[in-house]
């Protein structure tokens, strides 16, 4: 169980963060949305251990990750960020393969374990076919599902999503979110994503929370979160709702303002 | 590119063999990141260079007989009665220890030049551009000029001293860059450029009011090999041996490094303290070829970037490979600096900048998007 608690973020005396709370048992996945600037990403690092709360803390199952030196921490979570600058000519199974620096010794050299924690992250993100590519010449849903089998290949139980699907066409969008709850079936962990899209929020993750200037707004089951009130209170615009045909799951759809095209959808 | 990969969801039909299989192709694909046989072919072609190098220069000894007189020396065969002792003198005393220290300083000089770029992520970051080198210059010639003794309790004070001076000078290039654009790449060797030449005008106004007869430093500083008999190597071995282990060690670290910062930091690195870490062996590996042998430009330039047009860019091949051709290239111009103009010497430095410059001017031609961001 994932139990954010008190967090607060200050950077050069302004406060990003404010009494960020959130409890997470394992297999749900949490989509945190909210309009751009509202901390999405600076929680995230903040749980990655790549930023220090100035105040709070993240503990899994009762350990305090922040605490942690950052190989131990590195076990528990792994994250994919959304701009990741890749070295030139870097092949695909050497980078996959670099998930395993938390678990190598001086020497570096992988042991049985470790092969076969890289093997299985490229089975499950259908990777394996690419090992011997240059990163450089993959497309962007491909790039996108290497650096979640590196991510896998950490084979940590809390796993962080920052945009996974920014830039990605349909196809791509839809095929890496299977691949992810494919995954989170398996896994008996946590999957946090931000995600800009509400619509593709609702239909994946088992709980949303939303933020807007650094506090989290609503948290809950994505129904209930994801409210005509709660949207136009956080991003100051109007929406409609439907309730997707499958799933039942909330569908949003922005009312254009502009003159002549405004519709009433009630 | 095969057409499997522009289906976004896969297909693991296509794939041939089952996961056992692939464990075993991956553990044989990654355990050959390790060029071992590569590393054991390139001490063999030291050797043989050495040898050759000791036979040559005013006069011309036989590889055969250097080989010979090596083996006898090293208690390994019997000793031959017809050779002239002078040879052995040549051999054994003088120009074997200068070649070993060139291998030495050659190879101290490549590692950290490798260091510094992979740690910077820049190409250009060579241990003459960033200022470690002249900073330790100017620290040696400090030490040289003034009545402080070079030796303290027995220990060579000029290694721990250019340290200091490089460590200064790294530090200082550093924080110039980081206080322009921490993120361009080149603001780095700019500022690394400005204390070089900053550096580089107080050692010769040093030089200049110190003494009329500014030869001796000139001459160190210009770069050699040439002085001392065994006492270099021994000199620079307790330096360069420990950096050398420790840069070795962090090879795939360094790897890991050419990721942003964050990912590097995700995956469990103290980025913050490895870099700094690095920083210090490979700016101590510098100052103590440095102390020995004065400014030997474009080696810890070349060297690490013939490794990595060869073989391409992972540390795991780069830092032993550089290390290799480091002291091939070094031990290589010594060999020409002393037989060009035999039986005149040229400083080593000469021959490694008549070589390094253009090279370097091939290296900005390459790296055309690297020129734009300046």
């Amino acid at each position: 169980m994932l139990e954010v608690k008190n967090l607060e973020f200050a950077f050069e005396d302004k406060l990003a963060l404010k009494g960020i709370n959130l409890t997470v048992p394992k297999g749900e996945i949490l989509g945190i949305v909210g309009p751009n600037g509202s901390g999405k990403s600076t929680l995230l690092r903040i749980i990655s251990g790549v930023l220090a709360p100035s105040k709070g803390s993240v503990q899994w199952d009762g350990v305090d990750l922040t605490q942690l030196p950052a190989k131990d921490r590195a076990r528990f979570v792994a994250m994919v960020s959304q701009q990741a600058t890749l070295p030139d000519g870097i092949k695909v199974l050497d980078l996959v393969a670099m998930g395993r620096t938390p678990y190598l010794g001086i020497l570096g050299k992988e042991s049985g374990g470790d092969l076969e924690a890289i093997v299985k992250a490229m089975r499950d993100t259908d990777t394996y076919v690419m090992r011997n590519i240059s990163v450089e010449k993959l497309s962007g849903g491909e790039r996108q599902r290497v650096l979640l089998a590196l991510a896998l290949a950490q084979g940590s139980s809390l796993l962080l999503l920052d945009e996974p699907t920014a830039s990605l066409d349909i196809a791509y969008e839809t095929a890496l979110l299977d691949t992810v709850l494919r995954l989170q079936q398996g896994m008996d962990g946590v999957v946090i994503m931000s995600i800009h899209n509400l619509t593709l929020a609702a239909q994946y993750c088992t709980c949303m929370a939303m933020m807007k200037n650094g506090s989290v707004i609503a948290y809950g089951h994505p129904s209930d979160v994801l409210t005509v009130e709660n949207i136009r209170r956080v991003y100051e615009t109007d929406v409609t709702l439907f309730d997707h045909p499958v799933s039942g799951l909330p569908v949003v759809v922005p009312i254009s303002n502009a003159e002549g095209r405004k519709m009433d959808y009630q | 590119m095969t057409p499997i990969l522009n289906n976004p969801k896969g297909k693991e039909d296509s794939i041939k063999g089952n996961e056992t299989d692939w464990v075993d192709h991956v553990k044989a694909m990654l355990h050959r990141r390790y060029p071992v046989a590569r590393i054991a072919l390139g001490i063999i072609a030291i050797i043989v260079v050495m040898a050759i190098s000791a036979g040559r220069g005013a006069i011309e000894i036989p590889i055969d007989v250097v080989a010979i007189i090596i083996m006898d020396k090293l208690r390994m065969a019997e000793p031959s009665a017809d050779l002239p002792s002078v040879w052995e003198t040549i051999v054994w005393n003088i120009r074997l220890p200068r070649v070993i220290t060139a291998g030495i300083v050659g190879s101290a000089l490549a590692l950290s030049g490798a260091t510094f770029q992979g740690i910077f992520r820049n190409p250009l970051a060579d241990p003459y551009l960033i200022g470690v080198a002249s900073g330790a210059g100017l620290a040696v010639t400090i030490i040289i000029i003034s009545p402080i003794p070079n030796y303290l309790w027995g220990i060579n004070l000029l290694p721990p001293v250019a340290f200091l001076g490089a460590l200064l000078a790294v530090a200082i290039a550093y924080l110039l860059s980081n206080n322009v654009d921490p993120r361009s790449t080149n603001s780095l060797v700019l500022a690394g450029v400005a204390v070089t030449f900053m550096a580089s005008s107080m050692t010769t106004f040093l030089m200049l009011q110190a003494s009329p007869d500014m030869r001796p430093i000139l001459n160190w500083l210009l770069g050699g090999v040439s002085q001392g008999g065994w006492d270099r190597p021994a000199w620079l071995l307790p330096y360069v041996l420990p950096c050398g282990i420790f840069i070795m060690l962090h090879s795939r670290t360094l790897n890991v490094l050419q990721l942003d910062r964050d990912h590097a930091m995700q995956l469990g690195i103290n980025v913050d303290r490895t870099k700094v870490s690095l920083i210090v062996c490979a700016s101590l590996a510098t100052a103590a070829a440095v102390s020995v042998s004065g400014m030997i430009p474009f080696v810890g330039l070349m060297a690490p970037h013939c490794v990595r047009l060869l073989w391409g860019g992972d540390h795991r091949n780069i830092l032993p490979m550089s290390t290799v051709v480091g002291a091939l290239l070094l031990i290589f111009s010594d060999m020409l600096a002393r037989t060009i103009l035999s039986p005149e010497e040229l400083p080593v430095g000469v021959i490694t900048a008549f070589f390094g410059a253009p090279f370097f001017v091939l290296l900005l031609r390459r790296n055309k998007t690297l020129g734009e961001q300046v």
